[in-house]
């Protein structure tokens, strides 16, 4: 049996209705109940919901064999594990925007508000830039309107928070989707049944483009 | 009943199984101190597998760390010699966790093999690694890589030096996606591209792949490499030990120290590799030395994870009143030679499970 790890919200459901459109739907999760792990043995599927930045932890530490996690917990947490396929869906970016018009002065410490501190890091590592590290657990916008940092590394999807509130993106840092995980000892004794997923999203994907 | 088989597997008997193989196979003992030059790691952090490095000062002011790895130190008291210096150890690392800086002690055990490395020597090394995987699970699997064919590949396609590193990360990932986008920004042929993607998701028994990696050789570096894989697979299947062999590149090692054939083991019911090894003759370069060098450690405290908890413990519980203990002696060594783990107790039973609780009264036991 496969056990997914779906990430809470929007990407976990929309992922769900991929896994159930090849033929490994599980009607328990589409009740409205409270159960936590929701199985189906006869598509050899289990599923359970996680916080998005969990998904990786289960996935690496074997709890599940694959997860659906955006690249961004990805790249800020550097799991051990599989990254088989980019599902192109939940298609977003992580970029440093600041104040309309007002670009920091690179002759100073840059002040960064950011939830992603380690990405943030190796960016502005990259540039030589110095930084100091804020670090938020949500409503970064807010950073550097109130003054509290000069901009934030944030995942821009429309810009439209953005906008409304007199900001914009200066630089983007890189793209950002959703990925399918595999624990790698997982990946190695369900190797059929892994690759038989990722073959029949990855046809899929192809006949609809 | 069988004490022995009574008993569930634990990491002193996975570790006395261990030491036995590599004694069989001739292999000297290594015994190291607890404590290491903190230099050491500092000019080889990249060879350490993760975790931070746990210092403090010795008593002269120099800095010096608990010992984090075991092979440094067996390669900096080796020497260029003619005779091969073959030695495995048991010990146990100190590492301070990167995310939490929780500090753990991890047991592991190993074989390191440096002198003249041909075919035998690393064939042996590798049967040495099946063979401990084969001592601590009934479903394991030794996945295989060569970096001589990873590097031949990256050389022909001529990646900026800066940039060998996120290829190889995207290799050890199984990326075939990222890889595709890091050739595209950086103008790669597009049959090379298509090489390395394949390169990333290859996985299957040997004989599968060899034919696949027979059409990506565009170098010589690549077809001697595949040739050193084959041959050394064949020298395993003559052992019986070739079905739980996959040849699998995300098992790709650091490429300025592991130049030739590298691997990593699987136990089923285990979430992360319990063995990881490989050829490192461009570490022991580093040292000054000209010899070659193939080895492997195993990391027993993830063997936890496919272990019964119904492991220690005793079958018998035998409640006593402190006031009559005369023959109680030897009535609990009776039941020790049937084989039994007894556990001796006065007062009251406590919430362990036993198979069998007795009381000890006027010289005899009752079942209570």
């Amino acid at each position: 049996m496969i056990h997914i790890a779906l990430p809470k919200g929007r990407l976990g459901e929309k992922a769900y209705q991929i896994f159930k459109s090849l033929g490994y739907g599980c009607p328990d999760i589409e009740e409205d109940n409270r159960k936590l792990i929701f199985e189906n043995p006869e598509n050899d599927v289990c599923y359970f919901w996680a916080k998005p930045s969990d998904v990786p932890v289960y996935v690496e530490r074997g709890a599940a064999d694959i997860g659906i996690v955006g690249k961004d917990i990805l790249l800020e947490h550097g799991s051990d594990v599989y990254e088989l396929l980019d599902l192109g869906m939940g298609k977003c970016r992580m970029a440093v925007a600041g104040i309309r018009g007002h670009r920091p002065a690179a002759d100073k410490t840059l002040r960064v508000a950011t939830k992603f501190p380690n990405i943030a890091r190796s960016y502005f590592a990259a540039q030589s830039r110095e930084i100091e590290i804020i670090r938020l657990n949500g409503s970064i916008e807010i950073a550097p309107l109130l003054g509290l940092s000069d901009v934030i590394v944030d995942i821009v999807e429309t810009g439209t928070t953005l906008k409304e509130n007199n900001l914009e993106p200066f630089e983007t840092i890189i793209p950002i989707s959703a990925r399918l995980i595999a624990n790698k000892a997982s990946y190695k004794f369900q190797y059929d049944a892994i690759r038989t997923i990722c073959e029949k999203i990855e046809a899929e994907r192809s006949a609809k483009a | 009943m069988d004490l022995q088989q009574n008993a569930a597997r634990s990491e002193e008997t996975d570790l006395l199984r261990l030491q036995r193989l590599y004694a069989r196979y001739g292999y000297d003992k290594f015994r190291m101190s607890k404590f290491e030059d903190y230099t050491l790691y500092l000019q080889n952090k990249d060879f350490l597998k993760g975790g931070n490095i746990i210092t403090f000062n010795g008593p002269d002011g120099r800095l010096l760390a608990l010992k984090q790895d075991v092979t440094l130190s067996i390669v900096k008291n080796a020497r260029d010699e003619s005779t091969p210096y073959k030695v495995y150890y048991t010990e146990n690392v100190y590492r301070a966790s990167d995310d939490t800086n929780d500090i753990r002690e991890i047991p592991q055990a190993g074989v390191e093999y440096v002198g003249q490395v041909d075919v035998y020597a690393m064939s042996e090394v590798l049967l040495l690694a099946l063979e401990s995987l084969a001592t601590v699970s009934s479903r394991y699997i030794l996945g295989v890589s060569h970096m001589g064919f990873v590097r031949g590949l990256l050389d022909a396609a001529g990646f900026p030096t800066d940039v060998r590193r996120q290829v190889l990360a995207c290799i050890q990932n199984k990326s075939a996606h990222e890889l595709h986008a890091l050739c595209r920004a950086h103008g790669i042929a597009a049959d090379l591209e298509e090489k390395l993607c394949a390169l990333s998701t290859v996985f299957g028994k040997p004989e599968d792949c060899f034919p696949v990696l027979s059409t990506m050789a565009v170098n010589e570096a690549m077809r001697n490499a595949a040739r050193e894989l084959r041959q050394i697979y064949d020298l395993l299947c003559e052992t019986g030990h070739g079905d739980n062999v996959r040849i699998d590149f995300s098992v790709a090692n650091d490429m300025r120290y592991y130049n030739g054939v590298t691997f990593q083991g699987f136990v089923d019911g285990t979430p992360r590799s319990v063995l990881s090894g490989g050829r490192y003759d461009d570490l022991l370069r580093k040292f000054g030395r000209k010899s070659g060098a193939i080895g492997f450690a195993v990391y027993l405290d993830l063997l936890e994870y496919g272990r019964s908890d119904s492991a220690g413990g005793a079958d018998v519980l035998v409640l006593y009143d402190p006031s009559d203990v005369r023959g109680l002696a030897s009535a609990v060594q009776h039941l020790q030679q049937s084989g039994r783990r007894v556990r001796v107790q006065s007062g009251r039973t406590d919430e362990k499970p036993y198979k069998t609780i007795l009381s000890y009264r006027e010289g005899r036991l009752f079942e209570i």
